[in-house]
């Protein structure tokens, strides 16, 4: 029942931003975490990862006009995409016109990228300073001490705001998989 | 002291898995249940996106749907070429009076004033289309009864040369004994080269030539075979009259009646005398006096039928409408109404010197629905 009214309100929200593209952002919102999530798992680097985000949501927002809605999840159509853009990176890359298919599984068949995106979307829910905590150290990739001196707070403080961070994220994860 | 040590081997595999990737601290024996928990969120947490990145983008997309927007807007349809470009940032266009050219529109907040405005705007609008519909009925219904009825000469073509004659008569004889005897008209001419006469004395002329009247041809008289005088009520003994110089009747010139000319009928020169006048050479227009309105018919009002009728009619000296035809019919029962009400109608009478006559006249009924 609760997927049947998801997937009623994807499809109005989708409508939506068929007549209307500026609405394109509550889908944007939605499904952002996912798709990143999903490239950054392929290609194991953020830099790229963002790149390739950047351009499945441009595309995505082209083709809205064009999406037919089916039944399936509006996540399905973006990871097709996805999919297509890592196929030709890895064909830029390497030379090869052909892309191993096992590659490029797309979300619900690897629980790791659930759960990373699951965790990008718990860190926003975060208290500001242990997100900052976080953010500055796992996205900027800043020291402890750096982080202290910005924020002007003791090295020990930061690393407790770290600690109570994770264990959060942690907390919020098992519940939400509960 | 157990949670400092936590936070210092934490801190310490995390500081790995930034440097060298995810594999670096699984293999470590130190860790216990508990880290290995932080640290498989820390190594999930090492691809985070940097939330610039997502804001950034997200006005990056909401820039390209407003000019997506703009386009569609404006009518072409190049929606995926437009949105395939990479933004040029920031776009002052848009950051500048985004309204004023339409752009971004849909971003701002609905205010409910706005539709109630708009609400009691449409509702006085239609209340002025339904106010001004039922008026407009109600005005139609009231013109339906306004017909205009004149009086207008559009009849018969009368060269100006016999202007002067139509006033006129004719008259002749040649001096019987008895008065002419009855009969009808010859054929009316222009010009007349031989007289008409019931008794003719020269019965082998050199060059026979019909006998005429000069007169116009408007008036269709009884005929029969008998030439003579139509107002004359001896029917046996045929007589010329006892008139002079030819012609038939009490008067002189060839002509048929008391007159004088080659005409018919009490007057001078030609023409018809005595009778019915055309309205011009002295003779005044009648001029309507009492003008009832004649009635829609249903069925023209329903056919929304419009037009003019025009009837023939003599105004006789009393200036009532006599011998009434229509001349030109627009059915629907619309010729019946105008009929029946001009026959109600009442005329001061055309006057010729200074008396009253009957004049031969078309009158027009116009039909409008407004």
């Amino acid at each position: 029942m609760r997927a049947l009214e998801i997937g009623a309100d994807e499809k109005l929200l989708i409508e939506a931003a068929q007549r209307d593209p500026a609405r394109f952002s509550e889908l944007y919102e939605r499904n952002f975490e996912r798709v990143y999530a999903y490239i950054a798992h392929r290609v194991g680097d953020r830099e790229e990862a963002q790149d390739l985000t950047s351009e499945v949501f441009h595309e995505a927002l082209a083709s809205i006009g064009r999406f037919e809605w089916r039944g399936a999840p509006f996540i399905a159509w973006l990871l097709g995409i996805a999919a297509n853009r890592l196929a030709r990176r890895w064909q830029r890359i390497t030379g090869q016109q052909e892309v191993p298919v096992e590659d490029f599984d797309f979300a619900g068949s690897d629980g790791q990228i659930e759960q990373r995106a699951m965790l990008f979307q718990l860190v926003e829910e975060l208290p500001p300073d242990q997100r900052q905590v976080i953010i500055s150290r796992f996205v900027y990739q800043r020291s402890l001490k750096e982080i202290a001196q910005e924020l002007q707070r003791s090295e020990g403080a930061i690393k407790q705001l770290q600690l109570r961070a994770l264990q959060n994220l942690r907390t919020q994860m098992n519940r939400k998989r509960d | 002291m157990a949670n400092l040590l936590l936070t210092d081997r934490l801190d310490g595999f995390i500081d790995g898995i930034l440097a060298g990737g995810e594999l670096q601290f699984a293999d470590s024996a130190a860790a216990d249940g508990e880290t290995c928990e932080l640290l498989e969120i820390a190594a999930l947490m090492r691809l985070m996106p940097d939330p610039k990145f997502k804001a950034t983008l997200k006005d990056d997309l909401l820039l390209r749907a407003v000019a997506i927007e703009g386009v569609q807007t404006n009518g072409h349809s190049h929606l995926a070429s437009v949105a395939a470009k990479p933004v040029p940032r920031p776009t002052p266009p848009i950051h500048i009076l985004p309204t004023l050219l339409g752009g971004g529109a849909a971003t701002y907040p609905v205010h409910r004033s706005n539709f109630a405005l708009s609400f009691v705007g449409h509702a006085v609008a239609v209340a002025l289309l339904i106010t001004s519909g039922l008026w407009m009925a109600k005005r139609d219904a009231a013109r339906n009864h306004l017909v205009d009825g004149s009086v207008v000469d559009v009849g018969i073509y009368v060269p100006n040369s016999a202007t002067k004659d139509l006033h006129g008569g004719g008259g002749g004889g040649d001096a019987s004994k008895t008065i002419a005897s009855n009969g009808s008209i010859p054929r009316v001419s222009r010009e007349q080269f031989t007289p008409p006469v019931v008794v003719i004395h020269n019965q082998n002329p050199k060059l026979p030539v019909e006998p005429t009247l000069v007169a116009p041809p408007v008036i269709p008289l009884p005929h029969n075979n008998q030439t003579g005088n139509p107002l004359s009520a001896v029917l046996t003994a045929p007589s010329n009259g006892v008139g002079l110089a030819d012609g038939i009747g009490g008067g002189s010139r060839g002509g048929i009646g008391d007159g004088i000319g080659s005409g018919f009928g009490i007057g001078i020169g030609g023409g018809y005398g005595g009778s019915i006048f055309k309205v011009g050479g002295g003779v005044s227009e009648p001029r309507v006096i009492y003008r009832p309105e004649p009635e829609y018919s249903d069925e023209a009002r329903k056919a929304r039928v419009q037009g003019t009728v025009t009837i023939a009619a003599v105004i006789d000296p009393q200036g009532r409408p006599q011998n009434l035809r229509v001349v030109n019919p627009i059915g629907m029962g619309l010729d019946e109404k105008a009929v029946e009400a001009v026959r109600k109608w009442r005329f001061q009478p055309a006057m010729k010197d200074l008396r009253p006559v009957a004049v031969l006249v078309n009158i027009e009924v116009s039909f409008r629905l407004y």
